[in-house]
């Protein structure tokens, strides 16, 4: 390794490191005593990418979400973050990477205001080891407070819940607590958001406005996995889909692809339809 | 003291032990609660049973069954008053578990002061007279027919319970509850019917082990359903929650060793024999040595 | 005049006091780290202080080395503990307390046994107790705001959430048991120089049982709430015979018992949360008269 000056990458090498993977999967496994909750998966996913992951209930989508943000456990196989492997990380130190995600069920304070709970999200940014270091620089700079402040109503801007922030979770409807927690994950501005079904129990118009966001979110390069049972949905946003099946991962590719799929329909009994392509691609 | 002695003692300690324990880890098994004032409700039932003793002649079955009915009732009312309306009231796992060691040590704290208050907080002691003792000759060692009637009244219950969690109808409504507290109802478990049942028959065993221990021991007062509550808790740890042979086997170790470490002459030392077992058990082996594993909710 | 006030200084310093031995409950609590060690600790530093102060020592020194013992214990503790969570830790901790109380028992001479020490001679005056309480409410409400407020909130009710905000959660809840241990060492150290003794019953059963209760009666998710829950429970039986009914005062420990029964269940946040949840409750109708 040189050590006088670093040399700058050239164009290709530059080129080459923007079109690697952003998230590598290998051969991940999630056992829960005997039983596989995801088996042997590999994957990549590009970055700016917009995937999709779906599978029935029971697929291991969600332990596959937990493992790959180190909140739930790896049992086997390893996980890379651009060109990090960080398989043995605990899962705070695997945040600090850049990862935000959501959850299936709803996880908001409820003795914190909606700006407070997004604003948490804001602070991971400025939340480091030792807590007490923590604890004193936090008294010692005001200024900071501010900046997350400004970081927490950016995010609830873009979600369009700006005029919310003072308001408790509970006094908000289930839709609108969702778009809190998804403001709360861009507070953090992340490099890889992981969205686990974020528009349940959603109405069709606040799905289409979640949509639309994650549409600009990727236009301004953020990389995104999302986990939904809403086909139109992932047809729709989704650059690339991953299907599970019983742990395993079974087909990729184009949402039209995977849908149409034999091994995938099987896998979710009683889909009739074949998804049809847009006419406008 | 002689050997075999020894071995009578720690024997019917631990048969006391294992009721007492029985009785805690069923309703931590079955509806995870942790009552405690399963230690108030033993001294209550054992008060409830000298009180009868020294007011009438009745047979010492019917002893046993009052001081027995007594710790149904209260622990019963503990259910009612606390249990339930938790359960309702207090979604948060956490919060919920916080205001159950709160609210039983308050009903506890209620009702180790009207026992005090009836017995002006003296020592209170089984009426001599009240049960004849005689003692047998059984070749290895000599035992009073008391403690015969304790150590075999133990294994018996013990049998009975598991007989009951593990064969019957109830016992698998219970068992079911204990899986999954939310899915039991959709089976057409009547949750609050069986919460109520688990708790009397726990308390009921609170009752006998009280009832049975002021007949063998000198006279007990408040500070015993401490003791014995502390020492019934490293009982549920180390066997497990919710395995009967588990609190068994548990229960009489402990005995063993506490009758041992107070022969060597370290009497002081005694309770330390409990908490130590509770932090190795719980460092080591948390779920216990017959434990399902649920040890640890984080 | 003055005879009221000298009357109530003495419940006052009591209440100062024993405020210290609600917040090492208390800071445990809010950060969801169910600790009851604080209590161990309020006897070690009621121990440590007398037995330095029966030596010779400089008050000051001993109540620093109260606290520091306190530290090391209970950041050793914290780490054996480490993977316990809820009853079982809260438990843990209980079994702690007691291990503490024997420990004191068979100290012999050290510790005087049975007896306990006496003869503490390290007066402190009511003022230096309210800068010192004072002090302390000081640090918890710092550490109720900003940063290290939201992410102890949800450390308390949502670890592997805090996990995935990038909030060490371990680092906190290790933090606030270390600070359960000192700031209960430092009761213990106040208490012995106030009443001139340190006694085996410190690390008792009972005064598990007034500590949490103060906790869980004043509300645990903020220091006010273990104040008020101090104040309020030290003053009861004074209150409750004070009103004189026939026969009433006998019952205090009845009445004391189903408060705090009632409370744990109805209340869970204590009366700092009903009063919380009456603010929330005025928002939601406001938000629903403001709604069409």
């Amino acid at each position: 390794m040189t050590t006088a000056t670093a040399q700058r990458p050239s164009a290709p090498e530059q080129a080459a490191a923007a079109a690697a993977p952003l998230l590598v999967l290998r051969d991940v496994v999630v056992a829960y005593g005997a039983v596989l909750g995801v088996d042997h998966v590999s994957l990549a996913v590009g970055r700016g990418q917009l995937c999709g992951l779906i599978g029935p209930n029971g697929s291991g989508k969600s332990s596959l979400l937990a493992a790959v943000s180190r909140v739930g456990k790896l049992s086997g196989g390893s996980l890379e973050f651009d060109g990090q492997d960080y398989s043995a990380w605990s899962a705070h130190r695997v945040a600090r990477l850049g990862f935000a995600r959501s959850f299936q069920t709803v996880r908001l304070q409820e003795d914190l205001t909606v700006l407070e709970n997004v604003m948490v999200g804001a602070d991971k940014t400025r939340l480091s080891g030792a807590t007490v270091a923590t604890w004193l620089s936090s008294l010692a700079s005001r200024g900071d407070e501010a900046k997350s402040r400004a970081a927490a109503l950016e995010a609830l801007d873009q979600v369009g819940l700006a005029d919310m922030r003072d308001r408790f979770p509970t006094t908000l409807s289930y839709g609108t607590q969702r778009r809190v927690e998804i403001a709360r994950c861009l507070a953090s501005k992340p490099r890889l958001l992981l969205l686990d079904e974020p528009t349940a129990g959603m109405s069709s118009a606040e799905t289409d406005e979640i949509a639309a966001l994650l549409m600009r979110l990727r236009a301004e390069g953020l990389t995104q996995i999302l986990v939904a049972h809403d086909l139109s949905m992932i047809h729709s946003v989704t650059d690339h889909v991953f299907a599970l099946n019983f742990g395993k991962l079974v087909a990729q590719g184009r949402s039209t692809d995977v849908a149409n799929d034999p091994v995938v329909r099987a896998a979710y009994i009683g889909v009739v339809e074949t998804v049809e392509e847009d006419s406008d691609g | 003291m002689l050997a075999e002695q020894l071995l009578v003692n720690a024997a019917v300690l631990g048969a006391v032990l294992t009721l007492f324990a029985l009785g805690l880890s069923l309703t931590w098994g079955a509806l995870d609660v942790l009552n405690l004032a399963h230690g108030a409700i033993f001294v209550a039932s054992a008060w409830v049973a000298t009180r009868l003793a020294n007011s009438v002649e009745v047979p010492f079955v019917a002893l046993l069954v009052a001081g027995m009915a007594a710790g149904a009732l209260l622990a019963v009312v503990a259910e009612l008053i606390a249990f339930r309306p938790i359960r309702r009231l207090i979604s948060n796992k956490r919060q919920a578990e916080l205001s159950m060691v709160a609210a039983t040590v308050g009903f506890g704290f209620v009702i180790d002061n009207l026992v005090g208050r009836a017995t002006s907080h003296q020592v209170f002691s089984f009426p001599i007279g009240a049960f004849e003792f005689r003692q047998y000759d059984l070749g290895v060692f000599k035992a009073f027919n008391i403690e015969i009637i304790i150590f075999a009244t133990a294994i018996i219950g013990a049998l009975l319970l598991n007989y009951w969690i593990m064969r019957t109808r109830q016992g698998m409504a219970i068992r079911a509850i204990a899986f999954s507290p939310r899915i039991a109802p959709l089976l057409g478990v009547k949750v609050d019917n069986m919460a109520a049942l688990t708790m009397a028959v726990s308390g009921a065993l609170a009752g006998l082990s009280g009832s049975l221990m002021v007949v063998w021991t000198s006279g007990m007062d408040i500070s015993t359903g401490h003791s014995l509550l502390l020492r019934a808790f490293a009982i549920v740890v180390l066997g497990g929650v919710g395995s009967v042979k588990g609190c068994v086997l548990a229960a009489f170790l402990l005995a063993a060793v506490e009758t041992g470490i107070v022969a060597a002459g370290y009497g002081s030392m005694r309770d330390a024999a409990a908490f130590s077992l509770i932090i190795l058990v719980l460092l080591f082996r948390p779920q216990g040595l017959f434990g399902t594993g649920r040890a640890m909710r984080a | 005049m003055l005879h009221f006030l000298a009357s109530w200084e003495v419940f006052f310093q009591t209440v100062l006091v024993n405020a210290l031995l609600a917040f090492s409950v208390q800071i445990a609590l809010r950060a969801g780290v169910f600790s009851l060690a604080g209590v161990g600790c309020w006897a070690i530093g009621a121990y440590t202080l007398s037995i330095l102060n029966l030596r010779g020592v400089n008050t000051l020194v001993a109540i620093v080395a109260a606290v520091a013992i306190a530290c090391v214990v209970s950041y050793l503790l914290s780490l054996v503990l480490v993977r316990l969570r809820g009853l079982y830790l809260g438990m843990a901790t209980v079994a702690f307390n007691q291990m503490v109380g024997v420990a004191i028992i068979n100290g012999g001479e050290l510790t005087g046994g049975e007896m306990g020490l006496y003869g503490v001679n390290a007066p402190v005056t009511t003022l230096q107790l309210v800068i010192v309480v004072g002090v302390v409410c000081l640090m918890l409400w710092a550490m109720e705001r900003g940063v290290l407020g939201r992410a102890y909130n949800i450390v308390r009710d949502d670890e592997s959430l805090a996990e995935s905000l990038a909030i060490d959660t371990g680092s906190l809840r290790r933090f606030a048991f270390v600070l359960s241990g000192a700031i209960g060492a430092l009761g213990g150290a106040l208490n012995a120089m106030l009443l001139g003794i340190a006694s085996p019953t410190d690390a008792d059963f009972p005064v598990i049982v007034i500590a949490l209760t103060m906790v869980i009666v004043g509300g645990f998710h903020s220091w006010r709430g273990a104040l008020i829950g101090a104040a309020l429970i030290l003053w009861l039986p004074i209150g409750i015979q004070s009103f004189g009914i026939r026969g009433m005062h006998e019952w205090w420990s009845v009445v004391y018992g189903a408060l705090i029964l009632g409370i744990a269940v109805y209340f869970p946040k204590g009366l700092l949360g009903g009063l919380q949840k009456l603010r929330s409750l005025v928002d939601r109708r406001a938000v629903r008269e403001a709604t069409p």
